[in-house]
């Protein structure tokens, strides 16, 4: 008996089975993350405690998702920062990265403008970040401050406008 | 609906495409035919969904015309009654049977707006669709075979794009109940939608793992179809089943319906071992259009580390837990390395980040931005793809020379990995194995043996870098022959589990390394011995693991116990040698191993000869 205690133990190892410690519909996920240890993370993925409000088609939505799984349009910005805050403040600093062109992207900001985004972030990087636990929606502002009153930027982004 | 039904009757006897065939033997063409079971899905004559919701017909679930039947009325019926959680007109619930249907019979449907629908589909607007696999990690449980999932390709940036996944729905707390309930699929297991820059963050960034990313070669047409029957997906569940009906399956069941000349879940039965799941794709010439990696932080931390110079180099280990000491002058190298180490830190490893930390950050981060602009080259792919490793079962023929005697031998692997086998594609040194059964023939005495009955082992070796210090361990539960016994019928079980450290040389190809371990046998052959059927011990172990060539591996190891309770002349002292040498030619492999058993001033030696085959 024991033996199959320890077997299933081991064999319910699951395949596959999604490592989603940190779902939060549509967005929402770093600040979570934050306070899991590793293995309540681990433990997290193992039972993965699947909520049902991520399905598409069967939800009511939240402030920042529709119904059917995506973030509204007009709160993408904020909700992916509010996910990636720890890789947006690396790629602001780097002044490149995939995080730093997505957050472009979604600050309308076209192809050719994300370097030059890159290199504002990097030249405004101590007042955009003026504290370490800046929420996403004063990232937001601030960005869209200095795209503003950055005459490059502001015909590449159209965030500006 | 009687109304419905009449008119249909009418549109079937009367309306028929140009053509020969008759109304009826259209209908059931269409009924039986590889599309409509797709959209049912079907499998062996039987549907694997298991929602109430995602049959008009009670006989749907194996009765494809009854159900083509009930839908085709439930699609002309205005009024019909709406269908899921969001009560949606069946047209609506099922765009895709919907269009199926449509484009086969000419038949008049009443016109419904379906705006959450179209809504949907249309913040997609895909490019491409591609299969993402993440890869094992033998930490945690959950992930030891890995995990795959779809990501819809919209945006030129991948981060902005989002994932389909299928996920046993476990509910928010569930206990032991859990193990139980996995492996006997009582869990429903659902698809779920998720921005893929959170699937990045989960496994890049917090688990660690790379990711594999496969394009899959589908048309406009194709897409538009997978993404009507993804839709479908929100109303129903599937029984999930850990081994065989898990993630990976069933996401096969969406690229059917994309292409259905692709005949993929018909390649599984009992296990569907996700890398096996994009052989069964690769198996099509072309199918995978092209493959991209994406490395886990830590290989991204690794290869900063080896582009710093010697200088450099110092000054990052000498910074990394002592960020205060930061200066004006650190180079871009330094602070890219401390970058990642303490994104590492606050996300993977997931330590309390405390304030006094957090300004430093602050001032590592302003530091980087004011060191020059850097040119980031991508990480090389590793040399093998993951379906590029070898095969996951395994069949050997084994040669043995037992104490002198010959024997004639057969090993039987399900999954999936081991020490010695070729590592392309797989953890390096690591052993993964459910279900292995080693039986031999006793050529003089006519009669079949069970040697061993591995029901699973899982090995970690991970050597100490300057970065890592995670400890190695292995966990195993088996059935064996105990070799001290004399008793050649006797049959035990066995638990053992070891914790230990590894140390790499010559870039990991040499690694020694060193357990403590424990373990629990039960056997009637003890009996004689010591009159109890039970014995444990602790043990040591000490070995070498070499990686000569990609094909070539070996090891020796010798492991010692203390066997307790123990027969007066025996002091329960008991070796274990072990020296062997593997060369792989996939799908093939020569396996040449010594066993050295040694117990109270006596010992064994068996000598091994195996021809493994993987397929």
């Amino acid at each position: 008996m024991k033996i199959l205690v320890v077997l299933s133990i081991l064999l319910s190892v699951g395949f596959a089975m999604n490592a989603s410690a940190n779902d939060a519909g549509c967005g929402l996920g770093s600040l979570v993350i934050q306070k899991n240890t590793k293995l309540s993370q681990s433990l997290a993925a193992t039972t993965n405690g699947t909520f049902l409000s991520q399905f598409f088609g069967i939800t009511s939505g939240t402030s920042n998702c529709t119904a059917n799984g995506f973030a509204f349009r007009e709160k993408e910005a904020t909700v992916y920062a509010e996910a990636n805050m720890q890789n947006l403040k690396v790629d602001m600093a780097r002044g490149q990265g995939e995080n730093l062109s997505a957050f472009a992207q979604l600050l309308g900001c076209k192809a050719d403008g994300i370097s030059a985004f890159g290199n504002m972030t990097r030249a405004k990087y101590e007042r955009i970040f003026p504290r370490s636990d800046i929420k996403p929606s004063e990232l937001l502002h601030s960005v869209e401050w200095e795209i503003i009153n950055d005459s490059k930027l502001n015909s590449n982004c159209t965030a500006a406008s | 609906m009687y109304r419905s039904k009449l008119i249909l009757l009418f549109l079937l006897f009367y309306i028929t495409p140009a053509g020969a065939q008759t109304a009826g033997s259209l209908f059931s063409e269409v009924a039986q035919s590889r599309y409509w079971k797709l959209l049912l899905h079907y499998k062996s004559g039987r549907s694997e969904s298991s929602g109430p919701e995602f049959f008009f017909s009670e006989r749907g679930t194996f009765d494809p015309e009854a159900e083509l039947t009930a839908d085709i009325a439930a699609f002309q019926d205005p009024q019909a009654k709406g269908v899921g959680p969001i009560k949606q007109h069946p047209q609506c619930a099922f765009p895709e049977r919907f269009r199926f249907i449509k484009s086969k019979f000419q038949m008049a449907f009443p016109k419904i707006q379906c705006k959450d629908f179209e809504e949907w589909k249309a913040r997609f607007n895909p490019r491409a669709v591609t299969l993402v696999y993440a890869a094992p990690f033998l930490g945690s449980p959950a992930s030891m075979f890995g995990h795959t999932f779809l990501r819809i390709d919209s945006n030129t940036n991948a981060l902005l794009d989002y994932g389909i996944s299928f996920e046993a729905a476990t509910g928010p707390n569930p206990g032991m109940d859990y193990v139980v309930k996995g492996l006997l699929g009582f869990y429903p297991g659902m698809f779920n939608q998720q921005a893929y820059y959170l699937k990045v963050n989960n496994y890049i960034n917090i688990d660690s793992r790379d990711l594999w990313e496969y394009e899959i070669n589908l048309d406009a047409t194709q897409l538009d179809h997978m993404l009507g029957h993804i839709w479908e997906m929100g109303i129903t569940y599937f029984r999930y089943y850990f081994f065989n009906k898990n993630c990976s399956y069933q996401l096969l069941s969406l690229l059917e319906v994309a292409n259905p000349e692709l005949d993929l879940r018909n390649q599984f039965g009992p296990m569907a071992i996700p890398v096996d799941t994009i052989r069964a794709i690769a198996r099509y010439p072309g199918a995978i259009r092209s493959v991209k990696f994406r490395p886990a932080i830590l290989k991204v931390l690794n290869e900063e580390i080896e582009n710093l110079n010697h200088e450099e180099e110092s000054r990052f280990f000498a910074l990394r837990d002592h960020l205060d000491n930061l200066t004006d002058h650190e180079s871009a190298g330094v602070l890219d390395a401390l970058l990642d180490w303490h994104k590492y830190k606050v996300m993977g490893a997931a330590k309390t980040v405390y304030d006094s930390e957090k300004n430093i950050e602050l001032k590592l981060l302003a530091a980087r931005a004011k060191a020059p602009l850097k040119d980031y080259t991508p990480l090389k792919l590793s040399s093998v793809h993951p379906e590029e490793g070898h095969p996951t079962t395994k069949l050997a023929l084994k040669g043995i020379s037992e104490g002198g005697m010959g024997v004639v031998g057969l090993q039987f692997r399900p999954a999936i990995h081991d020490l010695l086998d070729s590592d392309g594609g797989y953890l390096p040194f690591s052993t993964l194995v459910i279900a292995q059964t080693d039986l031999s023939y006793l050529i003089d005495a006519k009669k079949i043996r069970l040697d061993q009955f591995k029901f699973a082992e899982v090995e970690n070796i991970s050597p100490l870098t300057a970065l890592i210090k995670d400890p190695s361990w292995v966990i195993g539960v088996r059935l064996f022959r105990p070799e001290d016994t004399f008793c050649l019928d006797c049959l035990g079980g066995q638990i053992y589990g070891g914790m230990g450290l590894s140390l790499g040389f010559f870039k990991n190809n040499l690694i020694l390394y060193g357990f403590a371990k424990a373990f629990g046998d039960l056997s009637n052959g003890f009996n004689d011995k010591f009159h109890q059927s039970f014995r444990g011990a602790p043990g040591v172990e000490l070995g070498l693991l070499g990686r000569i060539t990609d094909k070539l591996k070996t090891q020796i190891s010798l492991e010692r116990l203390w066997y307790f309770p123990y027969a007066e002349d025996d002091r329960g002292e008991f070796y274990h040698g072990v020296g062997a040498l593997s060369y792989s030619f996939l799908p093939f492999e020569l396996r040449l191993s010594t066993d050295i058993y040694s117990w109270s001033f006596q010992y064994r030696v068996n000598g091994n000869i195996a021809l493994g085959w993987y397929y």
